[in-house]
């Protein structure tokens, strides 16, 4: 039944805004998941895969947006809740870049693509250019890092529906916030493996080209842009939390 | 009944004095399963909510709790319902209705006299509270069965007046303003009690102890449970007794000093037959929406509004559980034990309090005139 013929006490109770924000949380874990997938798919040359996960990650990307519109239409000015609705918006909006920058990074991805020594034996050498395996596993090694600091992020978003529920009590908010060092730790662990990247695709502009520099270049910042999302979004939920 | 009398004689002035009784018991009824069936449910629904009790369980306890508040400690606000705001018992006490007021004393003039002129009006006003409810039910209005009752009673009384049979200074307006003074109060006393109780369980228990601790909360829900029953029915029950209990007196059929403890077990079997009958869905609605409420902030809210409700049992005042248990929910919430709870929801009752009580004492002024005018 319905709430229909009721006069009921229903109405006080606004929609909490915990549980959606850990349900959107997880979109950004299933984002990263789908971006290592694509990139994989991407190296070993699978276009198909790769078309079909970016379409998964647009997919993500809506649902993740629908679960936002909810949020911020469960909190309208007449709903209190325990923190700041103007920071919880603000934390939201950065952990929804985590799915866009996924969705970002495998749509700009797709705009080249790179031969296998398969089809360069087949075609030449006026194929598509050849990734040296170098770049490939550091670009693999890349996304594997990113996804974890997603993962570890996804983790403090999961203990915080516990900080709400013990009223934020102080052992709870030093387990919490004990993993935000652990984000950073991980985003800079990103950085370096950025970086060594970068340095690689330079050193190998001869045979990847101009083009092939500016699009390696931008794909690594586009996946690492991840990791730093994952770290801006812990820090505007540590301010929130702390400012409530 | 005029035409009864006409077609059956002195007989028929019993048959219509046995009809007018049996009116004034099924209104009753119909008024105790309203506010069963709504406003305990409601209060139950939020035990079923914090997931402590089942909705069986929860059943068996509030029927049991409710009729024992109702029979037990029902009687101070039915005091208040059946005299407090009409002095209901001590019109016509000079005999000749006629003498109260200023003019013909038209409507004294029916079948029964003026006793059977007064139980009309109770017929009227217990009809009109009963009609409001259920209007307001069918559009989801936050009404408090509690307000319609004072509203029909009101009603009545203005309605003798507007016919000159008793002057308007008759009706108690200090009674009245003090009982829409605790309809304001009430809900904010819920709240500071609420918001109190659970800053109490937060800095007590649940930032001291480790484990999970809402299983703690579950057992106590139980007499949470009970004692909100038992509080809602010592308030409630008087709107639907209050006003036959008036009536019974004056017809009487018992004695004017103390209601007997049939009629508070005739209000007890109606609530329980709301509770059991339509409550119960209101109960699952109630108790899968609120899921925000753990067992620890149920026992802050319900706790308080429960002790809220008694108080005003105690100074005989008639109050909204409904309305108490939203201002307690807004109290727990505001002390940071909900996720969100929705202000607006007050801006609602507030217009339920003011359109309430107008609406039922037109109701039930019109109803008492209309039975004077078709010569009931």
């Amino acid at each position: 039944m319905a709430a229909k013929y009721v006069r009921s006490v229903i109405k006080v109770f606004g929609k909490p805004p915990f549980l959606p924000l850990e349900e959107h949380s997880r979109k950004a874990v299933l984002a990263a998941r789908k971006l290592a997938e694509a990139l994989e798919a991407y190296f070993s040359g699978d276009p198909e895969t790769v078309e079909r996960l970016s379409i998964e990650l647009n997919g993500i990307e809506q649902e993740a947006d629908y679960i936002k519109q909810q949020i911020r239409a469960g909190l309208s000015s007449s709903v209190k809740t325990p923190v700041d609705p103007k920071l919880l918006l603000d934390f939201l909006s950065e952990q929804d870049c985590i799915v866009n920058g996924a969705r970002n990074a495998v749509y700009w991805m797709k705009l080249r693509e790179y031969g296998t020594s398969e089809e360069r034996e087949k075609e030449g050498v006026g194929g598509a250019p050849l990734l040296p395996s170098e770049i490939k596993k550091g670009f693999l090694e890349l996304v594997a890092k990113v996804e974890e600091t997603v993962k570890v992020y996804h983790t403090l978003i999961e203990k915080l529906y516990k900080l709400v529920s013990t009223s934020f009590s102080k052992p709870q908010l030093k387990a919490t916030f004990a993993l935000v060092p652990e984000i950073d730790r991980l985003e800079h662990e990103v950085d370096v493996i950025e970086s060594r990247l970068m340095k690689l695709i330079f050193r190998e502009q001869e045979t990847l080209r101009g083009s092939g520099v500016r699009h390696l270049t931008e794909l690594v910042e586009l996946i690492g842009d991840l990791a730093d999302k994952a770290v801006s979004a812990a820090d505007a939920l540590q301010t929130m939390v702390i400012r409530r | 009944m005029r035409d009864f009398l006409g077609i059956f004689g002195k007989g028929g002035k019993i048959l219509a004095e046995i009809y007018l009784l049996a009116a004034l018991g099924l209104a009753g009824l119909y008024m105790a399963w309203n506010i069963g069936a709504n406003d305990l449910a409601n209060a139950m629904g939020t035990v079923v909510g914090t997931g402590g009790l089942s909705i069986r369980q929860v059943i068996v306890l509030a029927a049991v709790f409710e009729f024992l508040g109702a029979v037990y400690f029902g009687s101070r606000v039915t005091e208040t319902i059946a005299k407090g705001i009409v002095p209901i018992d001590r019109l016509g006490e000079l005999g000749n209705p006629g003498n109260l007021g200023n003019g013909p004393a038209g409507l004294a003039g029916g079948v029964g006299g003026f006793p059977h002129m007064l139980a009309l009006g109770m017929l009227a006003a217990v009809l009109a509270a009963g009609f409001w409810v259920t209007f307001a039910t069918f559009y989801n209005l936050p009404v408090s069965t509690s307000h319609a009752s004072v509203g029909g009673m009101l009603g009545f009384g203005l309605a003798l007046a507007y016919r000159g049979i008793i002057p308007y200074s008759l009706i108690r307006w200090p009674v009245l303003a003090r009982i829409v003074a605790s309809w304001l109060i009430s809900p904010v006393l819920g709240a500071v009690l609420a918001f109190l109780l659970f800053v109490l369980i937060r800095t007590l228990v649940l930032h001291r102890v480790e484990k999970d601790v809402e299983k703690y909360f579950v057992g106590l829900q139980v007499i949470t449970a009970c004692y909100l029953a038992f509080a809602h029915g010592s308030n409630d029950v008087a709107g639907a007794v209050g006003p036959l209990s008036a009536a019974f007196a004056r017809l009487g059929l018992i004695g004017g000093e103390e209601v007997p403890a049939w009629l508070f077990m005739l209000g007890g079997v109606g609530m329980v037959l709301g509770l059991s009958t339509w409550g119960y869905r209101v109960i699952e609605t109630v108790g899968s929406k609120i899921t925000e409420l753990t067992p620890s902030r149920g026992f802050a809210a319900q706790f308080a509004t429960a002790s809220v409700v008694l108080l005003h049992s105690y100074v005989s005042l008639p109050i909204s559980t409904t309305h108490i248990l939203v201002g307690s929910v807004i109290g727990v919430g505001l002390a940071g034990g909900l996720s969100a709870v929705d202000l607006s929801v007050v801006w609602k009752i507030v217009f339920s309090w003011i359109v309430t009580v107008p609406v039922a004492a037109l109701t039930s002024a019109l109803l008492f005139l209309g039975f004077g005018a078709l010569g009931v």
